[in-house]
């Protein structure tokens, strides 16, 4: 009995093998799509890209295509680049954005910079961790209308469909599909082209990465000492090679993707922020997550303004001085109240005494986050644009 | 003949393997996070703590630990060799966490861990032998570059300071609590910035080394107990830049609890020379303490399931 089981085993093994064998082939054997070469910026780690949606090279120039074509809306006028320009580091430049109907969401464009290491998407929403999951919202939402394709399916597909550049765009990317004209396509198209959106050169970067000691200013160094400091206090939040804790990478075991109340309201005197702007407490009603969104990342933060989830400061001395502050105090009006004193508030939000000296240094470093190389990367250009050119 | 095959090649891979197993053993060291009597956890209001026995809320509790060594009967200390999971443990140290995400711990996460595993050779101990912390050679490297647990941004300072060797949040008081964190790491770390590694050892580690000389593996766990840590520490104030105590040797807040850890603010060593004064940790019977229980990782494929509602957009 025993030989059996063990001749049983043994042959369960090989076939194994055989099965693992064919499958690689298979695989191996595709040669109809090229896998995308990451070339990361020196101290990068690998992101998490997920299986079902492998990123290649055929399929990152359909999504930059389809990124920058307005006819991927429902009407037409829109597309993702609109709120996503790529020299404010595809952020829109606005408090809060507009939609196809002239509809606004109630919240700022967020950066895409670095979005493949997003430990969330949006602002303020636990349970979005892929950017395939939040795509579809822009794409799809009625509440607001942004990009408006609900209802106009049919007639989106239609335009793409009739287009030669995109029978053979498609075609590349989805070799294997009969029919490659079909949102989900376009959703892990568009998912791969922005996951290449790396900013990593930064004067930081050459300063912390490539052993550059003369790349930074003596004030943006003093500046980043601050940053780190117990005093300021920043980096508790802001942290590691995105400056961002909610950071995810391919050897992420234990996920962090956490949300922060900053004080920024106070409209009731129990910490609560102005709907529907309630932050995480908008998704779970539990009142502790009132007011807690994501932090996001610092780089490029120069060109990234309006600041806040609800773009309500204009300037990055403004965002310093309300950090010094611990808090916004909004003396009148309908969002009276004193931020400062919101009992959500995270704790390192203390605010901080500082000269100007000071504060100017901070701002120096956070302008050395700005990426040159990446606002104007021809590879995260219009490509309408370029062929026309 | 031809039939014998299979078996004799599965006995050549078994028996190396069995020959392993007769000289190591498993072993899992059982922790526990605890206040006073009362079991750890987020969202509990626990009364009565430090000198002026103040309400806390904790809002963070998790630690490393390196350098395990087991105590024989001989009274040798033993090397634990960690299983390298992944995930908790890498070389030599582990980390522990009993914070789930809950409540006010906004930083952390779902996943516990209250548990390490590792190999030693068969034997009788009779005690255990540890570091809190990250040992220097680990200690300066990138976070995010670095394997599992020591990725977690959340316990890390910078290149030039290193990890949070523990850290743990508390909003202390019942009207208008007031942040009080303790995070302890080393201090004196010479480099050009913030960002750039030190090349010489910090001049003050802050190490603590817990030796705890009657522990039964079997039986016994070892409870992190943050109101011993808080003995006698004032939590009605705290000299706010930072709140609580950071670690650094000229912070107000620092004076009143190092001892607590077993260690010398000024030196970053042991108080005479074997931080047996600490009172953070100490031994249990299994039988009289609830011990928090391991909670695995929550994959991204769990986390999707949860994508029900609608009224959202995009930013």
């Amino acid at each position: 009995m025993r030989h059996i089981v063990f001749a049983l085993i043994f042959v369960f093994g090989i076939m194994l093998v055989i099965f693992a064998g064919t499958e690689t082939r298979t695989s191996a054997q595709d040669p109809a799509v090229t896998p995308w070469e990451w070339n990361l910026p020196p101290g990068f780690p690998e992101s998490a890209v997920p299986e079902d949606n492998p990123m290649t090279v055929e399929k990152v120039e359909l999504g930059r295509y389809l990124f920058y074509d307005p006819r991927l809306s429902g009407n037409g006028v829109l597309s993702c680049s609109t709120c996503h320009i790529q020299g404010l580091a595809f952020t829109d430049g606005r408090a809060v954005s507009a939609g196809s109907t002239g509809e606004t969401t109630p919240r700022n464009s967020m950066s895409l910079t670095n979005v493949t290491y997003n430990g969330t998407f949006t602002w303020a929403h636990p349970a979005l961790i892929r950017i395939e999951q939040q795509l579809v919202i822009p794409m799809f939402g009625e509440t607001p209308i942004e990009m408006g394709i609900t209802g106009n399916e049919e007639e989106v597909l239609d335009r793409l469909r009739s287009d030669e550049t995109y029978q053979e765009l498609f075609a590349a990317a989805y070799p294997d599909q009969e029919d490659p004209f079909n949102f989900n396509a376009i959703v892990q198209a568009i998912s791969s082209f922005v996951r290449t959106m790396i900013s990593g050169n930064s004067a930081f970067d050459r300063f912390a990465f490539q052993g550059q000691r003369d790349a930074m200013s003596e004030s943006a160094i003093l500046g980043m000492n601050l940053f780190y400091s117990e005093r300021f206090e920043c980096f508790h939040c802001h942290t590691g090679f995105n400056f961002t804790i909610s950071t995810v990478h391919s050897t992420s075991a234990i996920p962090e993707r956490p949300f922060f109340n900053t004080g920024l309201y106070n409209v009731d005197g129990e910490g609560g922020y102005p709907a529907p702007n309630r932050g995480v407490y908008e998704i779970s009603g539990e009142l502790e997550d009132m007011g807690a969104f994501r932090p996001p990342t610092l780089r490029n933060v120069e060109v990234t303004g309006p600041y806040m989830h609800d773009g309500s400061m204009e300037t990055l001395e403004e965002v310093v001085d309300f950090y010094a502050a611990a808090g916004r105090n909004i003396e009148e009006g309908e969002f009276a109240g004193d931020g400062r004193e919101n009992p959500l508030k995270n704790a390192f939000v203390i605010g901080f005494e500082a000269t100007e000296l000071e504060k100017q240094a901070l701002i120096d470093f956070l302008k050395s986050l700005t990426d040159d190389d990446f606002l104007t990367n021809p590879a995260f250009s219009n490509p309408f644009e370029t062929a026309e050119e | 003949m031809k039939r014998l095959f299979p078996i004799v090649l599965l006995v050549l891979i078994i028996f190396p393997l069995a020959d392993v197993q007769a000289q190591d053993d498993l072993i899992i060291l059982q922790f526990t996070g605890a206040v006073g009597d009362e079991v750890f956890s987020c969202g509990t209001v626990y009364e009565g703590l430090g000198a002026e026995e103040t309400a806390t809320e904790f809002m963070d509790f998790r630690f490393y630990v390196h350098d395990i060594r087991l105590i024989n009967a001989g009274g040798e200390e033993v090397p634990v060799e960690l299983m390298q999971d992944g995930v908790w443990q890498v070389e030599n140290v582990a980390l522990l966490d009993f914070e789930d995400g809950s409540g006010r711990c906004d930083v952390g996460n779902q996943a516990i861990n209250a548990t390490v595993e590792g190999m030693v050779p068969a034997g009788e101990y009779t005690g255990v032998v540890f570091k809190m912390g990250v040992p220097f050679e680990l200690n300066h490297n990138d976070t995010t570059l670095a394997p599992s647990p020591l990725n977690l941004t959340g316990m890390w300072w910078n290149w030039q300071t290193g990890y949070k060797f523990i850290r743990v949040d508390m909003l202390a008081g019942e009207e208008d609590p007031i942040p009080w964190n303790i995070h302890l790491g080393s201090t004196g770390c010479d480099s050009p910035a913030a960002v750039v590694p030190p090349e010489d050892v910090c001049s003050r580690l802050n190490v603590m080394e817990v030796r705890l000389d009657e522990f039964d593996l079997e039986n016994d766990v070892i409870v992190a107990d943050l109101a011993g840590l808080l003995e006698d520490v004032n939590l009605v104030e705290s000299d706010p830049m930072p709140p609580g105590c950071q670690a650094g040797f000229d912070d107000p807040d620092c004076p009143q609890l190092f001892p607590n850890f077993g260690l010398d603010l000024e030196t970053g060593e042991c108080l005479e020379g074997d931080c047996s004064g600490q009172t953070l940790f100490r031994v249990a019977a299994r039988e009289n303490v609830t011990i928090i229980e391991d909670v695995d990782v929550m994959s991204d494929m769990d986390m999707e399931g949860h994508t029900e509602d609608h009224s959202q957009h995009s930013n």
